[in-house]
């Protein structure tokens, strides 16, 4: 699998690196470097020590014009990564208002999955995946899996609950058909029942998953937190379905609160 | 045997949107009537009011919370405290209470279909009782700090000059309802026709009612949710037009149900669409204030409609997911279970009866 692994000189850049040193070898069997030209030419020992960090697989390195974002949104749709890594440029709530999220725009852009690095732990023995029955489920219960399973780490699944309950409705109902694509496509499924299904479908012991209650952003927070975990693995909702004024994605607002490393995995 | 042709769908659809009109017309007729009944009879409520103690702000707010309760909607109560005002039985401090009361009882309704839902299930986590207990956190927490701004507005005079005039209109209702008025009058006792007056009212707002689509049939303009939900701007200005459309905030949150059952409203959606309601659920009491022909009536549902709207701005726009946190986490606490929600159930109750006791 090619991994695309984006540095800059500051202290987060070294964040992406010690993620990247922390994956299966299966995730490491071809790392390529990316840095903005501007960086390289600032620090011109950049690449070779962040070379060194990374051996001993082969790792080659691309130097492309800033800023961040945009460069690594075209290297990483120029090939076929299995996963781009890349920190959070740290950017406070103004800077964030006027520039934009420097991950948010990645991972809205780039088709491969994404790996938001934040300070890294020493091992990552605990995962946490929290899914919903969208389209991507089947995409994070298998890459959940796969990780777990290269790492020897502890895998987790979440499920958050938000809906509204109806009163006068069948006991279990918790409203909204599943969207399109979710797998299985009964419409009598419940979102814990579908769940459960598909990670049954994964090869996952079904046993795994646990439902919240509340607010999708802050119990899965609260999950991470609770059972430090190492690495948050979410779903993208994939292509917009149309105008997006009036709506957010929820996955941006847990990765942009997220204080680990998250794992956001495309649609198939 | 001939086959009865179906019918046509363009002319259908013409008499659906007639019937709507004529709806409106229907409720605004019978809500002017309403007006003019109450303003009749308010004579014999005062009494009434007194012997149960009613008297200044807080009494003003025990009574406008109790009835709305009562009547599971705060716009006849608010429209019923500007008549009481207009007759000389109310002070406008009392009426200001009571308008912002029955703002506090309007969700009421919701939470009592919600927890008949409980029990009647047996359900431990009284689950269908949130959205109720979310409604009335949302509203107490914006709606009582409003509440003293716009008291102090009112005590230093602010929007004093404020006044629409209606004569014409006055005049053209005068014409319409004085003979009927003139003969109820004569043949009634006032209570009664207060009473007539609160049963025209709700005529009005069930008319109102009939006037809007069932959104339980078909497909709503919003979209499921998954892995979007609504910005909270987003869902401040659906509750905003929803209640200037249906004029109740008991209507507009019971439009909640049928938009939850089918995914569109979620938990992270409730509050910034309750506060928009709390806005444009005073516009019909704007209409009533301008209506009843007293220098305050007017200016004291604009100074509440004010100061609700300055302090739901920033909520809804600087920090929308910190006060939607609050609201959930209370409401998941007001409903653990069946003795939080019979608590809550009797602090509903006992707030506004401690409120006429003062």
């Amino acid at each position: 699998m090619d991994t695309l692994v984006y540095v800059d000189p500051s202290p987060r850049g070294g964040w992406a690196l010690g993620m990247a040193a922390l994956l299966p070898p299966a995730y490491r069997a071809s790392v390529r470097l990316l840095a903005t030209a501007e960086d390289v030419e600032a620090h011109p020992e950049l690449l070779d020590s962040a070379r060194a960090r990374l051996a001993p697989p082969p790792v080659d390195a691309v130097v492309l014009p800033g800023p961040a974002e945009r460069a690594v949104v075209a290297e990483a749709n120029a090939r076929r990564y299995g996963l781009v890594v890349v920190p959070p440029a740290g950017r406070g709530a103004i800077a964030r208002m006027l520039k934009g999220s420097r991950v948010a725009t990645v991972v809205k852009s780039v088709r491969a999955p994404v790996l938001v690095a934040r300070r890294p732990p020493d091992r990552l023995s605990r995962l946490l995946a929290a899914v919903s029955r969208g389209r991507s489920l089947p995409a994070v219960a298998a890459t959940a899996r796969d990780l777990a399973a290269g790492l020897g780490a502890e895998l987790r699944f979440i499920h958050v609950a938000s809906q509204v309950a109806i009163p006068f409705h069948p006991e279990g109902h918790h409203g909204g058909a599943p969207a399109a694509g979710s797998v299985p496509s009964s419409e009598a499924l419940t979102a814990d029942e579908t769940i459960r299904r598909a990670l049954g479908a994964a090869g996952l012991s079904p046993e795994l998953l646990k439902v919240r209650e509340g607010l999708v952003v802050d119990e899965v927070l609260e999950e991470f937190e609770l059972g430090a975990h190492h690495l948050l693995v979410l779903g993208t909702r994939g292509e917009p379905a149309g105008p997006s004024w009036g709506r957010e994605d929820v996955t941006e607002r847990i990765l942009l609160r997220c204080p680990g490393s998250t794992l956001i995995v495309p649609p198939p | 045997m001939a086959a009865s042709a179906p019918p046509d769908p363009l002319s259908a659809r013409a008499l659906g949107v007639l019937f709507r009109v004529l709806a409106v017309v229907a409720g605004l007729l019978l809500f002017v009537l309403a007006l003019e009944l109450l303003k009749k009879g308010a004579g014999g409520v005062g009494p009434l009011l007194r012997q149960l103690g009613v008297s200044g702000l807080a009494g003003g707010l025990g009574v406008g919370w109790l009835a709305a309760c009562v009547l599971l909607s705060g716009s006849p109560v608010a429209a019923m405290a500007l008549t009481l005002l207009a007759s000389g039985t109310l002070t406008t401090e009392e009426t200001f209470g009571m308008i912002g009361g029955s703002r506090m009882g309007a969700s009421f309704v919701v939470l009592v279909i919600g927890a008949l839902d409980d029990f009647r299930a047996g359900r431990h986590e009284k689950r269908s009782a949130y959205i109720g207990v979310a409604a009335l956190v949302a509203t107490a927490a914006v709606f009582l700090p409003a509440m003293v701004l716009a008291w102090v507005g009112l005590s230093r005079g602010v929007f004093a000059g404020l006044r629409i005039e209606g004569r014409d209109l006055a005049g053209l209702f005068e014409r319409l309802y004085g003979p009927l008025l003139a003969v109820l009058g004569a043949g009634l006792p006032p209570a009664v026709l207060f009473l007539a007056g609160v049963l025209a009212l709700l005529a009005a707002f069930r008319a109102f009612d009939r006037a809007l689509p069932d959104l339980e049939g078909r497909e709503s303009p919003l979209l499921e949710t998954g892995h979007v939900f609504y910005r909270p701007w987003f869902m401040f200005a659906v509750g905003l037009l929803t209640t200037a459309l249906t004029l109740s905030v008991s209507v507009s949150l019971s439009l909640l149900v049928p938009l939850a059952a089918k995914g569109y409203v979620r938990r992270e959606n409730v509050c910034p669409y309750i506060l928009g309601a709390n806005i444009t659920t005073f516009v019909d009491t704007l209409f009533a204030g301008a209506l009843v022909g007293h220098p305050d009536g007017l200016r004291v549902v604009a100074l509440l409609m004010t100061a609700v709207s300055l302090l739901s701005l920033p909520v809804v726009f600087l920090f929308p997911y910190a006060f939607n946190r609050l609201v959930d986490h209370l409401a998941v606490r007001a409903t653990a279970g069946p003795r939080a929600i019979v608590a809550f159930l009797a602090l509903l109750f006992l707030a506004p009866l401690v409120l006429i006791a003062l």
